[in-house]
């Protein structure tokens, strides 16, 4: 199975970067600060959905999130 | 086609068997256009989704586009770049022209007429060529992208990005758990139910987009990962 999830993710990064999460979009403050919270488990559960979203659609939102988890 | 075990002499194999047959080697062609090879190139457009006259037309088809330069196109034997095997690309081809074929034939409703029009043979050959079939290279991708596109847009976002931390950055269940107020055996279950659903949504709508096209989950995965291999 992680391969095969592995396999789509690749597919969309070569074919629709976009959506496949290559956006180079820079976050703003806001969205840096729910991340954070969300790394720490104290995203609010309404917030979530907003967050899941720019996490599928920014790398940057991402990496910022992995950056947090490793910090 | 006798297939070497290393990647690399096997492109190294398939250049110069290329090369020659260009050259007008008939061995080389005969080596390349092989009964095993036209055998599996049908057989793979059957199961999906062509008729036994349809499978045999494309082959025959594709096998003359491979080597003839008529009009001044390239043969497409020349198109190989050597990532993936030959097998890979003929085959590709063959399901590119497969897929533009039936989609012509849907949207068109009829064929051209001719004095023949009855005749499948000269229904293809009334089809564009080259140009077509380079428009066509791009059938295939865009119809796995537009499936798995249509299908991830069904599934709930958290539980996607989940499984996307998970199973391809590497993130901890536990730790997904926490960030997300779910137990690790929830985690668990919802990665395991998005990808039946993912599964089942980009099946459906393969479906949707082409009702003849027969293709299973692996066969999708495994075009999916060839499309990367041979475009990125």
């Amino acid at each position: 199975m992680t391969n095969e999830i592995d396999i789509l993710d690749r597919f969309l990064q070569v074919f629709s970067p976009e959506v496949g999460g290559r956006s180079s979009e820079a976050l703003t403050a806001e969205m840096e600060m729910k991340l954070k919270q969300l790394s720490a488990g104290q995203l609010p559960e309404q917030e979530r959905l907003e967050v899941s979203r720019e996490l599928l659609t920014n790398q940057n939102a991402v990496n910022f999130l992995l950056n947090q988890l490793d910090g | 086609m006798e297939e070497p075990t290393d990647p690399a002499e096997e492109k190294l194999e398939a250049f110069a068997l290329i090369e020659a047959a260009l050259a007008g080697d008939e061995a080389a062609a005969s080596t390349i256009r092989c009964p095993e090879t036209n055998a599996r190139l049908e057989a793979v457009l059957r199961n999906r989704g062509a008729s036994d006259t349809e499978a045999k037309d494309i082959t025959a088809d594709l096998w003359t586009d491979c080597f003839d330069n008529r009009e001044g196109r390239r043969p497409l034997l020349e198109k190989f770049s050597g990532k993936g095997n030959l097998n890979a690309f003929l085959t590709r081809t063959a399901l590119n022209r497969l897929i533009d074929y039936k989609r012509r034939q849907k949207f068109r409703g009829e064929l051209p007429a001719g004095k023949d029009e009855n005749r499948l043979g000269d229904a293809f050959d009334s089809l564009p060529g080259e140009d077509c079939s380079d428009n066509s290279e791009d059938r295939l991708v865009g119809l796995l992208r537009d499936a798995m596109l249509a299908a991830f847009s069904k599934i709930d976002p958290e539980k996607l990005v989940v499984l996307k931390l998970v199973k391809v950055h590497g993130l901890d269940q536990e730790l997904a758990g926490k960030m997300w107020h779910w137990s690790q055996s929830k985690v668990s279950r919802n990665i395991s139910a998005v990808m039946e659903e993912i599964r089942a949504a980009t099946i459906s709508e393969l479906k949707r987009i082409d009702p003849w096209l027969e293709l299973r989950w692996e066969d999708f995965v495994e075009l999916c990962k060839q499309s990367s291999d041979l475009f990125s």
